[in-house]
Formats: structure tokens, sequence, C-alpha cells
């Protein structure tokens, strides 16, 4: 009772203050609400502000692998076309002026050079920026000074970067830091974008009433007024889509960038992050990289005119784009070096001499970076078996190769001039020639260079990894190198008869020569020289399959080789890069050594990380090998290779076979000079037939390749167990060099013919005599 | 011709006139001058020092025919080329690496090396002489291997690359190999 007393007299006093407790009611709502909206804004602050901390500092780092050519070492006594080296500097970026006096420049002349290099940290060891004399006598390089007139006995250019290991969005940037950006960019965006930057917290008012000014006159929303902090934020966070949710979510963000970080750290990072271009799929991040591929220049070596371009392009890198709106691009470039003038950043006379200035972009194509897909595959590939994804494409890691660009671009340049004349000369059935290349040096074991396809900077379907098609004759030195295993020697006769071999099936394998002919008795060597079907199968099934096999193996093949007679003749499909390993053995002398495309991995800070070292295995004799090789030179100037000398002079020693697979659906070629191997296949991708041979086809590329690459002649050392002797070639039996049908043929000491040839003991008796009446 | 070569050995003055009408395949320490095609056109070169290479000539056009028969191999002698300054200094540098055990560097200096002179010997001498001192006997022998092939008719670099050989096969327990590359050595 006394309860409910007391709850009637409390209602009884609430209405008494109705007015007063409504106020309160609402005061308290507020206040609720208020503490509501302060928590969810703290949560949402917080988040905003775990969220701002942690892409501010990941997103900073997160820099693709970088992945370089071959630096080009030069040294006195160097052979080195002059066209090549200009090339060099030209594809690292150097200006050819009058007066070199600054890293990344090079006076020019025609029997001297003075280049200024830009050093690098190399992993190794540093090579500092030089000011090198070069003189050269005719096309090699007969001595370097350096500024003092001193001898330089060795240095290194900076390598050409290639290309790079992309994020899955496919952005690329390379990092520069605040100091490296030149004075005229800071001031040029400052000017432009965001006057007040130095002075608002993230957000600039002013910016932000000037542009509603303009969206309300426009009546739609045209001008965001945004800071460089809010332009990061974009570029960071968000997308470039022009809402109002967008510039809402974007001011808290910007300030809590501002809170944390100082000017210069976000300047620094607007520097890398602002998006100034499209190359193909890729997105052109940041100044350092804009730089690259707007001048192939470094960013820090940029004159006033190139800045003021990427200054104005971050308005509009589409719009704006100096390679094909050249025009609006230099109306654009012209207004920001007349602010600059304006606001006393430059002199009238600077901004005058800048504005007469061509706009001085570089064609897309000459660019290293994204030019060699193929080789770059190659090198991805062996990356992914040993990096996680994103540790390629965040990491910064330099990834050096051993990709020679003069190699690629004469490499490239044959197989794609092949091409076009076999088409004009065959028409239509090689409408859609395709091929493939690789070229090492036999001794180091290095990838100079890869074709993947005839268009070399296509990214598509690489043809030099993955186009497995039979190899044809190009099998058959390790047929005869078994054989000389198996005790046959060059001078062997072998019967070029037609040969039946039964197969499981009940079928039979009957191999036929190219010419379908038979040529009896021939030598060994002709055999291979010639390239003859049935003389190497009978050889092939004398020795027996699994003795050719092992060779394979041993010579560089990983897959296993089916056991078919037809493998005698090639039907075994390889990669052109596959069939490389097997030359290139042959080569080295019968050492083995991986190819390698990689020469080192560091990480950002050039700390080594891996190493692909180079590695040996005598794998062949060494007189076995020179036998191989004498006959492998006999193609070349006798046998199905002779045309290469009607292109080649007769004093370059080089060895090599041609390859044509059944039916005539692939041209191969893979042959050797003293420092260059390299393997051609030519063929349609949907392996219809071929109107040529290998001779006809992939040699001739080859041949082109040999041309411009002038490579040093071969020359095979003659080991110790090897001894010369003549030998008459229709018998086999030793002879005299004065008798009619003599060949001097090497032999494995012990294994030389032990008949005469009758030409030969008459001469012998002769001699004798000779020898009787001299002591009379 | 072997029955010349064996009466080469019954006198010396059976060796001399031999030597006169040609007796190219005595052990003797005679060596014919030769021909190299690859230098500049066919001239005769002297023999000290060498190694020997092979030259195949060319495909016999209608013209050379009438002189050549047939398409003749020739044994060639290849003069050995003084080192480069560039290599000299990269080897020495090598050196010095290999010596303050920065093995990676000389490493580096000696991929370098090779890249310049892929058939100087010394190159895979101390290559070789690395992964010996890194244990790694297999490949230590593999690559002073492919120095002796290099090294032929270098008979003082063949001495040392087979007494290195010798070196790795004894630390690996390859006694009998050891003794045989030490009397190959010696051979010399």
């Amino acid at each position: 009772m006394a309860k409910k007393r007391a709850r009637k007299s409390s209602r009884k006093g609430r209405i008494s203050s109705k007015p007063r407790s409504f106020l309160k009611k609402i005061l308290i709502l507020f206040l609720k609400l208020s503490l509501l909206g302060g928590v969810i804004g703290g949560i949402g602050l917080i988040y905003l502000d775990i969220q701002i901390k942690n892409k501010f500092e990941g997103k900073r780092w997160a820099v693709p692998a970088k992945v370089y050519a071959r630096p080009l070492e030069l040294y006195a006594g160097q052979v080195i076309e002059r066209d090549a080296l200009k090339q060099e500097l030209k594809g690292l970026g150097y200006r050819f002026v009058n007066r070199a006096d600054q890293p990344g420049m090079v006076e020019w002349a025609t029997s001297r050079a003075r280049v200024y290099t830009r050093g690098f940290s190399f992993p190794d060891s540093d090579e500092p920026a030089k000011r090198l004399l070069l003189n050269f006598r005719g096309n090699q390089l007969a001595s370097i000074k350096d500024s003092k007139g001193r001898s330089v006995s060795l240095s290194r250019l900076e390598p050409i970067l290639i290309g790079g290991i992309y994020p899955q969005d496919n952005e690329d940037r390379d990092l520069i830091r605040l100091e490296q950006a030149p004075d005229a960019l800071i001031a040029a965006l400052i000017q432009i974008e965001d006057r007040d930057y130095y002075d608002h917290f993230g957000i600039s008012l002013k910016g932000i009433a000037r542009a509603m000014v303009v969206n309300v006159k426009a009546r739609r929303f045209i001008q965001g007024g945004s800071t460089l902090t809010q332009q990061l934020i974009k570029n960071f966070y968000l997308t470039s889509e022009r809402t109002l949710a967008r510039k809402l979510m974007e001011i808290p963000m910007a300030i809590l960038l501002d809170l944390h970080y100082d000017k210069d750290e976000i300047l620094e990072a607007y520097l890398n992050e602002v998006y100034l271009g499209q190359s193909g799929s890729r997105a052109v991040h940041g100044f350092g990289l804009a730089s690259q591929y707007y001048f192939a220049q470094p960013i820090n070596e940029l004159k006033l005119h190139q800045v003021a371009l990427l200054a104005g392009l971050v308005k509009g890198p589409s719009y704006y784009d100096p390679r094909r709106h050249p025009e609006r691009a230099k109306k654009r470039r012209d207004l920001v070096l007349k602010v600059l003038q304006e606001q006393g950043v430059i002199s009238m006379k600077e901004r005058l001499d800048a504005e007469k200035l061509g706009l001085g972009v570089v064609q897309q194509r000459s660019l290293h970076k994204g030019a060699y897909p193929a080789y770059l595959d190659l090198v991805k590939r062996q990356l992914r078996t040993e990096y996680p994804e994103h540790v390629l494409s965040s990491e910064g890691l330099r990834v050096f190769t051993s990709l020679d660009p003069t190699v690629q671009a004469n490499s490239s340049n044959a197989l794609t001039k092949t091409i076009t004349s076999l088409q004009k000369r065959h028409g239509k059935p090689v409408g859609e020639l395709q091929g493939g290349m690789v070229v090492t040096d036999p001794q180091t074991g290095e990838v100079l260079a890869l074709v993947g396809g005839r268009n070399a900077r296509y990214q598509g379907f690489n043809r030099a990894l993955d186009a497995l098609r039979p190899i044809g004759s190009l099998v058959k030195p390790a047929v005869f190198l078994s054989g000389l295993e198996e005790g046959y020697t060059l001078s062997s006769l072998l019967d070029d008869q037609p040969i039946s071999v039964p197969l499981p099936n009940g079928k039979s394998w009957v191999p036929k020569n190219f010419d379908r002919q038979s040529h009896g008795k021939i030598p060994f060597y002709k055999a291979l020289a010639k390239s003859y079907n049935q003389s190497t199968a009978q050889l092939g099934m004398d020795i027996g399959l699994d003795r050719v096999i092992d060779m394979l193996e041993r010579l560089g093949v990983q897959r296993e080789p089916k056991p078919y007679p037809s493998l005698l003749l090639g039907a075994e499909s390889m990669s052109p890069f596959e069939i490389a390993r097997v030359y290139q053995t042959i080569a080295a002398n019968g050492f083995r050594t991986p190819m390698r495309a990689i020469r080192l991995v560091t990480d950002s800070e050039g700390e080594e990380l891996s190493r692909y070292p180079f590695d040996v295995k005598q794998v062949v004799s060494a007189e076995n090998m020179h036998l191989i090789q004498y006959a492998l030179q006999a193609v070349m100037r006798e046998g199905t290779g002779r045309s290469v000398y009607s292109r080649l002079p007769a004093s370059m020693n080089l060895a090599g076979k041609t390859g044509t697979s059944n039916d005539q659906r692939d041209s191969w070629f893979a042959g050797f000079a003293g420092d260059r191997m390299a393997v051609v296949w030519l063929g349609l991708d949907n392996n219809g037939k071929l109107p040529f041979t290998g001779s006809g086809g992939a040699l001739k590329a080859w041949t082109d390749l040999m041309v411009k690459e002038r490579p040093q002649s071969f020359m095979a050392v003659q080991p110790e167990g090897i001894e010369y002797h003549w030998v008459e070639e229709s018998t086999g039996f030793l002879s005299a060099e004065r008798c009619e049908g003599v060949r001097q043929l090497p032999f494995i000491k012990g294994t030389a013919p032990q008949q005469y040839a009758e030409c030969a003991e008459n001469q012998t008796e002769e001699s004798l005599d000779w020898f009787k009446k001299w002591f009379r | 011709m072997v029955q010349v070569t064996t009466r080469c050995k019954t006198g010396v003055l059976s060796l001399v006139i031999l030597g006169l009408v040609g007796c190219v395949n005595g052990t003797g320490g005679y060596r014919p001058p030769v021909e190299d095609r690859t230098g500049t056109g066919g001239v005769t070169q002297s023999v000290e020092p060498a190694a020997t290479g092979v030259v195949v000539r060319p495909a016999v056009t209608r013209e050379a025919r009438k002189e050549q028969s047939v398409a003749v191999p020739v044994p060639t002698l290849m003069t050995s080329r003084p080192q480069s300054p560039a290599v000299v200094a990269l080897l020495d540098n090598a050196q010095k690496q290999k010596k303050s055990g920065a093995m990676q560097a000389a490493e580096s200096s000696l991929e370098r090396a090779q890249r310049i002179a892929p058939r100087d010997p010394e190159i895979y001498y101390q290559w070789a002489d690395i992964r010996r001192l890194e244990g790694q006997w297999s490949q230590a022998e593999q690559l002073a291997l492919k120095g002796t092939n290099m090294a032929i008719g270098d008979v003082i670099m063949l001495r040392r690359l087979w007494l290195l050989i010798a070196d790795v096969r004894l630390s690996s327990g390859n006694q009998s190999g050891a003794q045989q590359a030490k009397s190959k050595a010696y051979s010399y």
C-alpha cells in the first residue's frame, strides 16, 4: 500500500513538472545519441586510423621485383660493335651531348666516346659513377682512360632494366626518395595541385570552398578541391569515382594521415603512388617509373621541361598522354611552366627556354622494359619455384639475368626477317609461320637470348619453351656419339641401305632417306654430315636404343625418351630450350652445364638471396667429343649446313646440325661457333606441313643471327688421346695424303684402321726405296 | 704411315730425314708449322705455345676443286692469347677475396673473368680451388677437369690442375684416384 501511494505521488510529481522533464528527456536523448555517435565515430576513427597506418606502412614498400639484363662490361681489347654500344647507352637513357659533364651523358665521336657513367650498386661491389674515355680501333675497344688519363682495365655500365614481376593489380612503380625528385617537380606539384600543402592539416577549407563555388556554378560535380594528401588517399584506398560519399571518407582519412606522418613523408608517398599513365595492361604509378616510361631516364636527370610535363600529367594522364595527344600535353606543360614563372619559382628566361623545347618523350617501342616477354617468362618460371608470388611482386627484389639485349635484338630480328622472306617466297601455306629461338654462350651456359615467336614483344605462347615438336635429325649427334663410344670410328663404313625394323604392333618401321636414294657404304662422319636416315637407323639399331637414350640423358635431355626405333630419327618431341641443352653440352666439349638465365637474386638492399652457380659435369670423354665436333663441322663445310658459307667467311669454324621432322612439319637448326650456341625452330602452330626443310628455313635464321653476331670462330681443342690419319674414304683403310679419295680424320689413339689402302702401300714402298737410295 | 712412324724410332739419322719428309706424327718435340685459318687469312704461325685444334675446310667449290679434290681437315695449333688486363685484374681480385674468405665475392670475380675469357684455364683452376676449400669435392674435380680441357698444350697448367685433382681426390677419400691424378700430373 505504502508502495502504491508512493508511486502515485511520484506520478503526480512528474505531471506537475512536465515542461522541464520534456526538455530533460530531449537533452538526455541528445546526450545519449551524442555518446553513441561519439562511440561509433570513435570506433570508426580508430578503425580508419588503423587502416591508414597499416596501409600506409605496407603500401610504401610494395614494389615489384626488378629484372635486369647483364651489365655491359667494358675492357681494353674487347670486340664490340660501336653501334651496339650506342644502342646500349640509348637503352640506358644516356643523352648524347657535346659535353658530357653529368652522369648519364655521352659525347660520341667517330673513333672515341666519352661516357659519364651513372654508377650502380652491384651485389658484388659498387661501380662508382665515372667519366670514361673510350678509344676504338675498328670494332675493338682499344683503350679506356679515366678522367685523369689513367688506364682503366675494366668497367661496368649499369644494367638495363628489362622488366618486373607485378602483383595481381598490375601496378608498377620504381620507388624514389624525396631527395631524388627535382626541386622543380615538388614546386610544380605544390603550385598546381595544392598551394597550401605545407600549411593545411590534410584538407584545405579554402580549396573545398573554391571547389564548391565552381561546382554550384556548373551545377554538377566537376572539381574536388583535393589536397595532395587527399589525392594520395584516393590513389591508395579508393576508386577514382567522383562521388560525395568518397569525398566524405577522404576527409577524415586525410586528416588522420596528416596527423600521423609528417608532410615530407606524405609527399614522398604521393610521388611514388600517383597514377601517371597506362602501359598496356600495366598501370604506371609514381614519378620514378613515369620518368623511365616517358623519357627512359632516371628522375634526377630530368630537365625543367620534362619535369613540367610530368607534373601536368597528374590532372589526367590519359587526356594529356604526350604520346597520343602531344598538342594537349604541350599546352598543359606550358601552363605548368607559366604558373612556375608567375609564382617566382623559375625565371622568365627559364620558362621561355623550356617552352621552346619539344616534349622529349621516347617512343614506347624503344623501351627495354617489357620488350622481352619470352626471356622474362623463363626468368619468372625459375623464380616461382623458389619464391612465393607475393615476395616477387612486393618485396622489391633485384634479379640479375644474363640476357644480352644486343644478342636478343639480333635474334628476334633474324627470326622475323627469315619468316618474312620465307612467306614472300612460299606464300599462303606459311602465312602463319612461327618460330622460336634460344641463344647461349657455350662455355658459361648462360642464356643470352630467347625468342618466343615472330612478334618478340608479344606476350603469348612461348615457343622457345613450350612448343614441343619432333626434333628430327637434331637427335643424330647423340646416335653417332653412342656409336663412337661403342667402337665405331669416323672412317667406319656404314651401310646406307633400306632397313626394316619389326614393331611390337606387327607393323614395320622402314625409314627412307630424304632424297629417296640409298647411298651404299659411306664413312661414318659423312652419314652424319649428309644426314642420311638409313645409315643412321642401321647404326642405331646396331648399338641399341638404350645406349642412345642414355646418351641423350647424359647430354642434358630431362624427359625420358620413348624407346621406339623412330627415336633414332628424332620422333621424340622437345622444345627448342630442351634440345639446346644437348647442343650446349656438345659445344662445351662434353661438359654439361645447366643453362642459366638468372645470375643472382638480391633483396631490395642488395643482400644476396640466391645464386645460380656455374656447375659442370663431364658426361662424354674429350676424345669422343672431338670426333663428333669434327663431324658436325663437316655438316657445315660440306653437308646439309654448307649454305652458311655463302654468307659467312670460310675462316669461321662452325659446327651444327639441321633437322626436319617427319612429313616436313618442323624446320630445325642447332649449332655453334666459338662463343655462341643457337637453336632455331620454325613451324606452324597448327602443325601443318612446311614447303622447306631445316636447311631451307631454320638454318637461314641461324645464319642471319651469326652474320650479325660475328661470333668467335669455333676452335676444337685436340685432346692428347687423339691422332690424325689419312684414310681412303671408299674403303676406310689407312692411306696417304698424295693418294686419291683420301681424307685426314681424327682417331682415338689405337683405333686407327689397321689395313692399308693399295695406294698407301705403294707409296710406303716408294718412300722406302727413296730412303734406301739415300744411304746407298 | 704407321710403318714409317715405327722407322722414325730406329735412329737419330732416320729421325732427321723422316722429319724432312713430313713425319707429322712423331712424338718428339717437333711440331710442324700449320695453317690457322681463323687468323688473317692463312698466315703460317709458329708453334709455341699452343694447344691444338681442328679446322675443317669448306665445301669444295668448282674453282677450288682444281687445287683440292676433297674437303680436308687440318690439325691446327691454337696460339694461346695473353691474358687481357681485365682478366688479370679479376683473377687478382678473386685471389685476394679467396684469401680473405670472401668466397661469394671471389666467385663473382671468376664469373666475370669467365665471361670475358672462357678458355682461360687459370679461371677454372681458381674456381676449383674455391670449391675445394668449400669441401665440394665433386664440383672441385669437375671444374679442374674443365680446366684441363682448356689447358691442352700448356704443360705447366696441366700439371697444376692434375695436382689439384689429386689433392681433391685425396681429401674426398679416393686414394687410388689421387694417385692416378698425381702420376698424370708428373707425366707432363
